[in-house]
């Protein structure tokens, strides 16, 4: 027993021994890793939260920025049509102004054409009664006609 | 309008130019044989009032022929008749010209245009007439152009007394133009 005692004795001291040491040169390591990893889980776990938070923000603001781009062109295509029909109103304006200057001049085209037609027509019949009314009065004119005009001439050439 | 009325106004502006400068002789002299020379030979004339020929051509003829044989003011009124497209009318313009020279001398030639010839005693009764109208002597020159119809022309120094047939018909073909189509 006493063999056993002895053994179980120095098995204890042993094992005080190795606690001490342990204790010693171990433990306090060994508590400094774990506290080290639980610190730097922890820390990530609060880098994850900031990342979402930012990340809800960016997506916020995103969302703001879009909702405001879709405004600016809604307000763009409403100006967009507005010049649209600005432009076509004026386009039309033009096309009926043209068509109407178009209009006038053909108006005014012909009424010369007719008026010059017209005069072109008087002076084609005045010129075609004057050749036959000179040739009727040429045919007419004898000797007795043409001394009476002499005389007369002469007459008047005296009076005046 | 008749040949002689073109022909007047151009006659008195170079007899009032000539006059001015002392230049009526030799412009008589000058003009006359030019006029002598073309009732010879119209083919200068003809030259001349071509319409298809350009008128610096006509001039610078006119300033070759003419240059070293006329006075440089009677040369530039040929080029004047040219570029108013008038030198057709040269002789007749000459001839005007004559009758202004002439009547300043004292000597009143009349022209007188008929369609048939004037008879004797008509010719008697016209120059009396005359003479008693300008108190001068009458020299009359006769001409007799049918395209007058009838009636006649006296052409004065200063004066145009047109009586034919054709005037009076013109002035019929004036009344109708002026009748208003529109």
């Amino acid at each position: 027993m006493d063999f056993e005692l002895q053994q179980i004795l120095t098995h204890a001291l042993g094992f005080l021994i190795f606690v001490w040491v342990l204790k010693r040169f171990a433990w306090g390591p060994l508590l400094g890793l774990l506290e080290e990893r639980r610190e730097k889980i922890a820390g990530e776990f609060d880098e994850i939260d900031k990342q979402k938070a930012e990340v809800a923000q960016v997506t916020a603001e995103y969302e703001a920025r879009m909702k405001e781009i879709e405004g600016e062109r809604r307000a763009k295509m409403v100006e967009a049509v507005k010049e649209g029909k600005q432009m076509a109103a004026d386009i039309k304006n033009e096309a009926m102004n043209e068509i109407r200057a178009m209009h006038e001049k053909a108006k005014a085209d012909l009424q010369r054409d007719v008026a010059k037609a017209k005069v072109q027509l008087r002076d084609e019949m005045i010129s075609i009664t004057m050749t036959a009314a000179e040739k009727v009065v040429a045919e007419k004119m004898d000797d007795a006609k043409h001394r009476d005009l002499i005389g007369r001439y002469i007459d008047e050439l005296e009076r005046a | 309008m008749i040949v002689q009325e073109v022909a007047k106004k151009y006659a008195t502006a170079l007899f009032a130019s000539t006059r001015e400068r002392g230049l009526v002789d030799e412009a008589y002299e000058q003009f006359s044989g030019l006029k002598l020379a073309l009732d010879k030979d119209a083919s200068l004339l003809k030259f001349l009032s071509l319409p298809k020929i350009e008128e610096e051509q006509k001039l610078e003829l006119l300033r070759t022929v003419f240059g070293e044989r006329m006075e440089r003011l009677f040369v530039e009124f040929l080029a004047v008749l040219v570029r108013k497209r008038r030198a057709m009318y040269l002789v007749e313009v000459i001839d005007e010209f004559n009758r202004l020279v002439e009547f300043d001398k004292g000597i009143n030639r009349v022209t007188v245009i008929t369609a048939i010839a004037l008879a004797s005693e008509e010719e008697a009764n016209l120059v009396s007439t005359l003479a008693a109208k300008t108190g001068r002597k009458i020299e009359l020159e006769k001409k007799v152009d049918p395209g007058i119809i009838g009636g006649m022309i006296v052409v004065t120094a200063d004066e145009i007394i047109d009586g034919s047939v054709r005037y009076g018909l013109g002035q019929i073909e004036e009344r109708l133009q002026r009748i208003k189509v529109h």
